[in-house]
């Protein structure tokens, strides 16, 4: 008797404790990060930090656009700042800016209950999945300018999209095998949801006893500078001259197979296209050809990474992988 | 023996679009497959939901009938040599089926000798020895615009396969499919359901997962939807808009749908509801309501795929989505309104149409050239046409219509009308895209159409030009279709455009040294295949695109063509076809010229009566044209009453003379008379 009702209490508070966790563990727009930096960290991910340099994507950063090529295998979790200059609304729309926050796991080879993986991390961030109503709907992932693909889906919380899920078919030009399962959040509108509020601005990012600071706090005055950055004051001619610097410097990096060196010409020769861009300043037609001139860079990339890593003989590969990988994969190519 | 079979693979979310379309390719690949080997069924079902395919075959044979295969060996005499031993043939042949004695052989009789034959008995296989190649093929066989792989696997399909099952009534068959062996167990609803369920057998499947929250029917779950959408209508009293696309693609989203209705701000409504609709069904997939008067009302429908513990939550959320997604069409509506429709046109040269065919600009300045050409000829007025031309492709650097492509057209009638343009112009605006598919609705106002036919006409004479023409399989400017607009509008308008003079002027406005004859057949073929798809004959067509009056007004072809069609119904019809195949033989033997008739001349009663018929019948088909088929019906019956003439000249009258005069005489009236027939139509060229 005695020992069931401290069963029963037990169970009790450790429901409690654990429902103290959860409403806890997404609170603050840091909480968001914290939680999901642990849970994938017990997942075996490698925990990176942010690419220290401007990127559309998460899928930029070399832990991703990199690690995916080859046999390797490979699994990493971190959080990403975001740069696109055509998003800029000065601030003034509830969720579109051009500057946000991405949460980017990768696993590789993606593991056959990698959807699983992934509602589990929803629910360590306190949402039950038999309250909201959460569903995959079919979203195809295609970069033109990093030459690469993957098919997906983008993930539904009660019709809002919280999440980007892919499976990386080819990167730079080249076939992915292992295959790479992304799964990239969206950290500001994930954060609206748990927060319940209808604006980025009204984030909490952080608290501490009765001091608060939100996302406003920390952004707002940015967001409008850079809007104006984007759209009124970049300097148009001096953009084109960095895109062709960072073009040619690529190729010359690449001769001299420094191909990670390389790499960080094409992620700043694709933000010098996408201000560009911004700013109207590319036709349709040109808009093609400087695509391509970036794929082209991409790609070149891709392969001298890839080289490099087979003389180092894959050190991260499974045998067995690396074995189908050279039979099957390369020797179609 | 029969029993019911089922197959079904679980995968993980399958994309929406394409699922109906998967499921009953995988069917109909099945059912192919197992006619191959010659297994008996009754029907298969398929079921489909976003994570899994399966069908059910059922009164499945559980054997193929046996087989005789028959073997034709060397013939008898070959067999044996003159001491009756087995010959090289002989035993080469034994060897090859795995005997050892002639015994083993029948004998077959034939016209040439007897032969020896090897009967193969060969017992039917088991449908668990077959299954699997069967469906495996069937997999194989799907049309999947792009596969994927997972994992580590070197399996390639739509998405990644977690199981199968595959139960011949309650027996599972073992086989492999993407490195998946084949059980009984499966998942039910992603959330509701218990986790791994197991199916009994075949019979079970479709109330197993009912029972785990998962309506497997396609079709039911598409009806389910529907009765659910009703209910709301009904309940907010109000009407539902169910575009039948869309809940194909809901119906696909979901396993277990529930109907929730939300709402957003009215102010909204002060946009266009076609932006707002744009952005509730494309970005959302929600259903739209309207009130009686058929007026938007600031609601939708989104159909979930849960039974929600706190369905209000559910709302709510989706009321947060579609609010900055409406704001955003605000915002692009608001903005595209501050400078005027005109002032695009500086933004136009940076789109191009066509890299030698150049800019937006260019195109907008030779659509409202054109447009005017047109209207001038129609009795439009011509500067609202010319107008409407230049502003027609103004609203493609809008921010609404970078948001909402679909909207193209609209959203520049709608700025037109804001900038104080002229109704008509705005209208034109509208309607100059259509119609946007095949049997589409057409343009209805004189401005609409007449910029709609510069539009296209300045895209066909334009790509034609630079050498680009559809070919069979690619079309990418929909060239086809651009084609059979403008030949139905210029029909349905009730115009008399001259379409060769108005492809010239579209020519020549490019820059370049652009022919017409291409295009113009191009247009004619188009028509003709219209034509052939209303269930007219192409010859009905050809015989009016070869008669003496070319096809340059496309509505009195039109008429001319429709006249035929009826007149070859009538009795009298074969008999003047025939005469009139005949003549166009002789004429084209004799390669006759236009030449005087001397009634002098004539020898046979039957000549003069024709000669005579030729004149009256002249004078009646030079009766005033009015523009209408009733008029060629007319004509033709004119021309039927020739039919006795021709018919006793034909038969008393050796058109071959020995006498050089007397013959060239009467080839200068058939010719005549041909000629006359040839001013409607080309009879001869009518089929029987």
């Amino acid at each position: 008797m005695g020992m069931a009702i401290q069963a029963v209490a037990f169970a009790i508070l450790s429901a409690i404790l654990s429902l103290g966790q959860i409403f806890m563990s997404a609170a603050t727009f840091q909480d968001l990060i914290l939680t999901l930096q642990h849970y994938w960290a017990d997942q075996g991910c490698v925990l990176m930090q942010p690419y220290d340099m401007e990127v559309g994507a998460g899928t930029f950063h070399p832990a991703t656009f990199l690690r995916a090529i080859g046999p390797e295998n490979w699994q990493a979790a971190y959080v990403q700042p975001c740069r696109r200059p055509n998003d800029g609304r000065y601030g003034e729309n509830p969720n579109r800016y051009q500057y946000y926050y991405q949460f980017q796991v990768m696993l590789k080879p993606s593991p056959d209950n990698i959807q699983e993986l992934y509602l589990n991390s929803l629910r360590h961030l306190g949402i039950d999945p038999l309250v909201h109503d959460i569903r995959f709907v079919e979203d195809n992932w295609e970069s033109p300018t990093l030459g690469a693909w993957g098919l997906g889906w983008e993930v539904w919380m009660d019709g809002m999209e919280i999440t980007q899920f892919t499976y990386f078919q080819q990167v730079g030009g080249l076939e992915c095998y292992p295959v790479t399962g992304e799964i990239t959040y969206g950290l500001e509108r994930l954060a609206l949801y748990l927060q319940g509020v209808e604006d980025f601005q009204q984030l909490i990012w952080s608290k501490s006893g009765t001091s608060v600071v939100t996302y406003a706090d920390v952004f707002h005055q940015y967001e409008v500078e850079m809007s104006a950055y984007n759209f009124d004051y970049s300097d148009v001619p001096a953009l084109f001259k960095q895109f062709d610097f960072c073009e040619t410097e690529t190729t010359r990096l690449l001769a001299a197979s420094l191909p990670l060196a390389a790499y960080e010409f094409v992620m700043k020769a694709s933000h010098a296209f996408n201000l560009l861009d911004a700013r109207q300043a590319i036709s349709v037609t040109e808009r093609q050809r400087f695509i391509l001139r970036v794929r082209t860079l991409a790609r070149g990339v891709a392969q001298a990474y890839y080289e490099s890593r087979k003389a180092l003989d894959f050190p991260l590969a499974d045998a067995e992988i690396k074995q189908t990988f050279l039979q099957e994969v390369m020797s179609g190519e | 023996m029969s029993n019911n079979l089922l197959f079904e693979l679980q995968t993980e979310e399958l994309p929406p679009k394409s699922l109906s379309q998967l499921i009953s390719q995988l069917v109909a690949n099945v059912r192919l497959e197992l006619n191959k080997v010659q297994i008996d069924f009754t029907d298969i079902r398929g079921f489909a939901t976003p994570r899994r395919l399966a069908l059910i075959v059922t009164d499945m044979a559980a054997r193929q009938p046996d087989q005789v295969l028959e073997r034709r060996g060397p013939a008898l005499q070959a067999a044996l040599d003159q001491d009756g031993e087995p010959t090289k043939a002989l035993g080469g042949f034994l060897r090859s089926c795995g005997l050892t004695d002639i015994s083993q052989l029948q004998q077959q009789e034939t016209p040439k000798g007897t032969w020896l034959v090897y009967e193969q008995h060969k017992a039917g296989a088991g449908v668990g020895e077959l299954i699997e190649a069967v469906i495996s093929q069937s997999l194989a066989n799907l049309p999947i615009d792009r596969k994927m792989r997972w994992g580590a696997t070197r399996t390639e399909f739509v998405r990644p396969v977690h199981s199968a099952i595959l139960l011949y009534g309650d027996e599972v068959l073992p086989a492999r499919f993407f490195d998946c062996d084949t059980g009984r167990v499966t998942l039910g609803h992603r959330f509701m359901g218990q986790g791994e369920t197991c199916i009994a057998s075949a019979n079970d499947y479709i109330e197993a997962l009912r029972a785990e929250y998962v309506i497997v029917d396609f079709e039911e779950r598409k009806s389910t939807i529907r009765q659910q959408l009703q209910a709301i209508a009904t309940q907010e009293n109000a009407s539902i808009v169910i575009d039948e696309n869309l809940l194909d693609e809901v119906t696909a989203l979901v396993e277990w749908p529930v109907a929730l209705s939300g709402g957003f701000d009215p102010a909204f409504l002060s946009v266009p509801e076609e932006a707002l609709i744009s952005a509730m069904k494309s970005h959302q997939r929600y259903f739209h309501l309207v009130d009686k008067a058929g007026k938007l009302l600031p609601r939708f429908v989104t159909v979930a795929n849960i039974r929600s513990t706190q369905p209000d939550t559910v709302i709510k959320g989706n009321e947060r989505v579609i609010s900055p997604r409406l704001s955003d069409a605000a915002f692009f509506f608001r903005r595209d309104q501050e400078s005027p429709l005109q002032s695009n046109l500086v933004r136009l040269e940076s789109i191009v149409f066509q890299a030698k065919l150049g800019t937006y600009r260019q195109k907008a300045q030779r659509i409202s050239a054109l447009a005017g050409f047109i209207a001038e000829q129609t009795g439009i007025d011509v500067s609202m046409a010319q107008r409407a031309g230049l502003l027609c492709k103004a609203d493609l650097v809008t921010g609404m219509v970078g948001e909402f492509p679909e909207l193209q057209g609209l959203m520049g009638s709608y700025y037109a009308r804001h900038d104080g343009e002229a109704l008509e112009v705005a209208e034109a605006i509208k309607e100059h895209y259509l119609p946007t598919f095949s049997g589409g609705e057409l343009p209805q106002s004189g401005v609409g159409q007449a910029v709609a036919i510069a539009d296209k006409l300045d895209t066909l004479t334009g790509l034609f030009g630079i050498g680009q023409p559809p070919t069979g399989s690619k079309d990418p400017f929909a060239l086809r279709r651009q084609a059979l607009g403008v030949i139905r509008i210029c029909i349905e308008s009730g115009w008399q455009l001259d379409v060769k003079a108005t492809l010239s002027f579209a020519a020549t406005q490019h820059n370049g040294d652009f022919g017409t004859e291409a295009v113009y057949d191009y247009m004619l073929d188009r028509l003709g295949s219209w034509y052939q798809d209303q269930g007219i004959p192409a010859d009905s067509f050809a015989a009016v695109r070869n008669s003496n009056i070319p096809v340059v007004d496309l509505r009195d072809c039109d008429f001319r063509v429709r006249a035929i069609q009826a007149f070859r119904q009538q009795p009298l019809a074969a008999s003047l076809v025939a005469a009139n195949k005949r003549v166009a033989n002789i004429l084209k033997k004799t390669n006759s010229q236009p030449a005087a008739v001397d009634p002098g001349l004539f020898i046979e009663a039957a000549e003069r009566q024709l000669h005579d018929a030729l004149g009256k019948a002249k004078i009646l088909l030079q009766a005033k044209h009015s523009d209408n088929q009733a008029f060629y019906e007319q004509q033709c019956l004119v021309l039927a009453g020739l039919q006795a003439e021709v018919d006793r000249y034909f038969d008393g009258v050796m058109v071959m003379a020995d006498d050089p005069a007397i013959r060239a005489n009467r080839i200068a009236m058939l010719y005549q008379m041909r000629e006359l027939f040839l001013g409607i139509a080309d009879f001869s060229l009518l089929q029987d």
